[in-house]
């Protein structure tokens, strides 16, 4: 198991976002499952740890920061 | 990492070339004071320097060699580890020329430093400073120990941060914790604008913008605060555990001192009520009679005597004058006592005792023997001052008898006086003895206590009284001061609790209250990105919180195994309100071991090094040995065998060198002890100093080393 996927399982396990956004963490094994994940919040999620890859440089986080933002702006569903 | 060889060529008292192969277990080098066991130790510290710092210091040169050289002659001082390293055999290898000059002089050169790689075919070297990667120099604090009191890592600055960096389950949070920062923050400042449209809200807008403002800068000032008093709980602590050594002996000295101050106030109050002196009492007039009732008794017995027979001789005179008073008296035999007896003193008391003290009956007032009494001192009392009509010539024309016989009446009046004083002095005496008694036990114990305050501050390291009685002050001060901080940080937790709630709810708000108009949806991205960014916040809190738990698990299991009969108490490993990582001992009621002894804190300490090892190989990291100086001083010989006992079956290399395992010979000689050493698994060395030597001349001194095991 990767560093990235260990993240994901222990940023998913906080209790609260589970209640909030209703999701089975043991569904998400690694990260592309959780990319691809009908939860807008998991993928998210997934999405923040695959492409910051835990860089610190300002371009990349206002990057990463773009995608996420549309791409929960996209598809969550009020 | 696995160290195969070492090799160190004229380092100071590694005279020309030596080497130790070494083994991926347990490596012990043995050797007596002063046969290059810390050499070995500074040795691999200089080749391991990376900073470019003691590139070439003379005090590296053997001696031996540079004194052998000639002028104008050259040789090289060099240290070289060959070790393997994520499948690649590496060498590193440090080293400089030192030349001799005509007027004997020691100059160096040609430093050089590199990282050579073989792999195979050809051979590639590299600076030596790109060894970083295989061993940073911030890990070295983890694999590199000089005696017992530098393997507290945890106690430095950046442990904790290396620590979760390099073993924890997950790293890099810091860089998602800054990144979600930024996104919150921009997401934030996108919902505000979007909601600026919303002109039906606006007020409950600003309203719950104001209440975010006002809630989040709450958090912040109770954050700050927080931080401050955990500073400061944190300071308290450390000034107490820098004076829990002496802790003990400060209580200890404060109750002896009160024991002392009550029996010296005892002490004084009892001398106090001593009062000795007796001649007070004795110089009177009659101090001169103590001792002479005897004397004072024939003295009577004699006037008496003389009395009888003064008055038969009168009566028997009366009796031929014809005196009528005489022939009654003589007629009923009796002859009567004179008016003087029993004395005046004594009637006194017999009529205010109303009770004869001769015939022993009671005589109450007003009754027949009452009034006799009474008569009889009515009788004496006249005969003091009236002479006795008498018409008869006297037969006696001078009453001396009757005279000497008042003087004893009177003499056994002040007999007794003297009788009731002595006894009064008596029980002043042994009442003063009983005193003298118990001043004598006082002493005593005020001796025994003298003692045990010589006793206490013998033993507590050179402080003086007034520095232990201050540290007892102290210790109540600062014990109050930090439950103080930690009461007042329990209280702000709770308060930052509600102002969370506030700020989750105000947020909440301000989400909901964007349903249905063109902001809802960056409203909710913002809430989204909010409640995301805890929870990596929750992760990376948690990540630390397991790795902690993870090494005290490891930790305790290690201890449990290192010291098999002995107490081990439970190791708890805990972050500090200033960030830094704490090992210590806990007893089974929870109460923290203060003072460990030295071995025991020395096991303690190496099973976290060894759970820090265990759990970096198993997460897939680089396997690092472990190398110490001297870690056993305070073991027992017992212990000792038990612990490298231990070590010597653990999966790990560790080098160790250590003065143990060596015993007196019979010469004088120092001896390998065979018999421990057979219970050793893993490789061996003995290093000695080459004989003869010059014990006055360092030029003389050779370490030579040989391969025992």
């Amino acid at each position: 198991m990767t560093n990235k996927e260990r993240m994901l399982h222990m940023v998913l396990d906080d209790k609260k976002l589970q209640e909030l956004y209703e999701y089975d963490k043991s569904e998400y094994e690694d990260l592309y499952t959780a990319m691809n994940s009908e939860n807008v919040v998991v993928a998210a999620v997934a999405r923040i740890i695959k492409n910051l890859d835990g860089s610190t440089d300002e371009a990349t986080q206002k990057k990463v920061y773009m995608t996420v933002f549309n791409y929960i702006n996209d598809n969550y569903l009020l | 990492m696995i160290i195969q060889k070492i090799e160190i060529h004229n380092f100071r008292s590694y005279y020309k070339e030596n080497s130790f192969e070494l083994i991926n277990g347990f490596n012990l080098i043995i050797g007596s004071n002063g046969d290059g066991k810390t050499t070995f130790y500074e040795a691999l510290e200089w080749l391991f320097r990376t900073d470019g710092t003691n590139k070439m210091d003379t005090k590296y040169i053997s001696k031996k060699r540079s004194e052998e050289l000639q002028p104008d002659d050259s040789d090289d001082v060099r240290v070289a580890m060959v070790y393997e390293h994520n499948g690649k055999v590496k060498t590193l290898e440090k080293m400089f020329r030192f030349t001799k000059s005509f007027d004997g002089e020691v100059s160096t050169s040609n430093y050089s430093f590199s990282l050579i790689e073989g792999n195979g075919v050809e051979r590639i070297i590299v600076d030596g400073v790109s060894f970083e990667k295989d061993l940073p120099s911030e890990m070295r604090k983890f694999i590199m120990f000089k005696g017992e009191t530098d393997l507290d890592v945890l106690q430095s600055s950046n442990a904790m941060k290396l620590l979760v960096d390099n073993f924890s389950e997950v790293r890099d949070f810091d860089a998602y914790f800054a990144f979600m920062e930024y996104a919150t923050k921009n997401a934030n400042k996108a919902r505000d604008n979007a909601q600026k449209l919303d002109r039906k809200n606006q007020d409950r807008i600003k309203e719950l913008n104001r209440t975010i403002e006002h809630e989040t800068g709450f958090l912040s000032d109770i954050n700050r605060e927080i931080g401050i008093k955990e500073n400061e709980a944190d300071n308290f602590d450390k000034l107490l555990k820098n004076i829990e050594q002496s802790q003990e002996s400060s209580k200890l000295l404060v109750s002896v001192n009160s024991r002392i101050e009550n029996l010296q106030k005892m002490r004084s109050e009892t001398v106090a009520r001593i009062r000795e002196n007796y001649t007070i009492n004795l110089l009177d007039d009659m101090w001169v009679l103590m001792g002479f009732e005897n004397t004072a008794d024939e003295y009577s017995t004699k006037i008496n005597d003389l009395m009888k027979e003064r008055r038969r001789l009168e009566n028997q005179y009366l009796v031929t004058t014809g005196e009528e008073k005489a022939i009654k008296a003589i007629q009923k035999g009796i002859t009567d006592l004179p008016a003087h007896i029993p004395g005046r003193k004594i009637m006194e008391d017999m009529l205010k005792e109303e009770k004869c003290k001769f015939c022993g009956q009671k005589a109450p007032k007003g009754s027949d023997a009452w009034n006799f009494m009474l008569a009889r001192l009515e009788e004496y009392k006249a005969s003091l001052n009236t002479q006795k009509a008498d018409d008869i010539e006297p037969y006696y024309h001078n009453n001396y008898i009757g005279e000497l016989q008042k003087r004893d009446t009177t003499l056994n009046d002040n007999l007794s006086d003297i009788t009731t004083m002595r006894h009064k002095i008596q029980e002043l005496m042994a009442f003063n003895n009983r005193l003298h008694d118990d001043v004598k036990k006082i002493d005593a114990n005020l001796e025994i206590e003298y003692e045990k305050k010589k006793r206490i501050l013998a033993q507590t390291d050179g402080l003086t009284e007034e520095q232990l009685l201050a540290n007892y002050e102290s210790i109540s001060t600062w014990m109050d001061k930090k439950n103080r901080a930690d009461n007042r940080i329990d209280v702000l937790k709770r308060q930052r609790e509600q102002h969370r709630e506030i700020l989750d709810k105000a947020h909440l708000d301000l989400s909901k209250i964007s349903e249905g108009t063109a902001a809802a949806m960056y409203a909710k991205t913002a809430l989204i990105l909010q409640q995301i960014s805890d929870s990596f916040k929750n992760a990376k809190e948690l990540n630390k919180k397991r790795l902690l738990m993870a090494i005290e698990d490891e930790s305790n299991a290690f201890m449990e195994r290192l010291n098999t009969n002995d107490f081990k108490g439970t190791i708890r490993i805990v972050e500090k309100a200033n960030g830094q990582g704490e090992a210590f001992l806990m007893n089974n009621d929870t109460v923290r071991i203060f003072n460990p002894n030295t071995a025991l804190k020395t096991t303690y300490l190496m099973s976290v090094l060894f759970a820090i090892g265990k759990l970096s190989s198993e997460k897939d990291k680089t396997q690092l040995p472990l190398i110490f100086d001297a870690p056993t001083s305070s073991f027992t010989d017992a212990k000792e065998n038990e612990f490298f006992s231990v070590i010597s079956s653990l999966s790990k290399q560790v080098i160790i060198v250590t003065k143990s395992f060596l015993r007196d010979g019979s010469n004088g000689e120092v001896l390998l002890d065979n018999s421990r050493i057979n219970n050793i698994n893993g490789r061996i060395f003995r290093i000695e100093k080459k004989k003869p030597f010059d014990d006055k001349k360092l030029g003389t001194i050779q370490t030579v080393i040989t391969k025992i095991k």
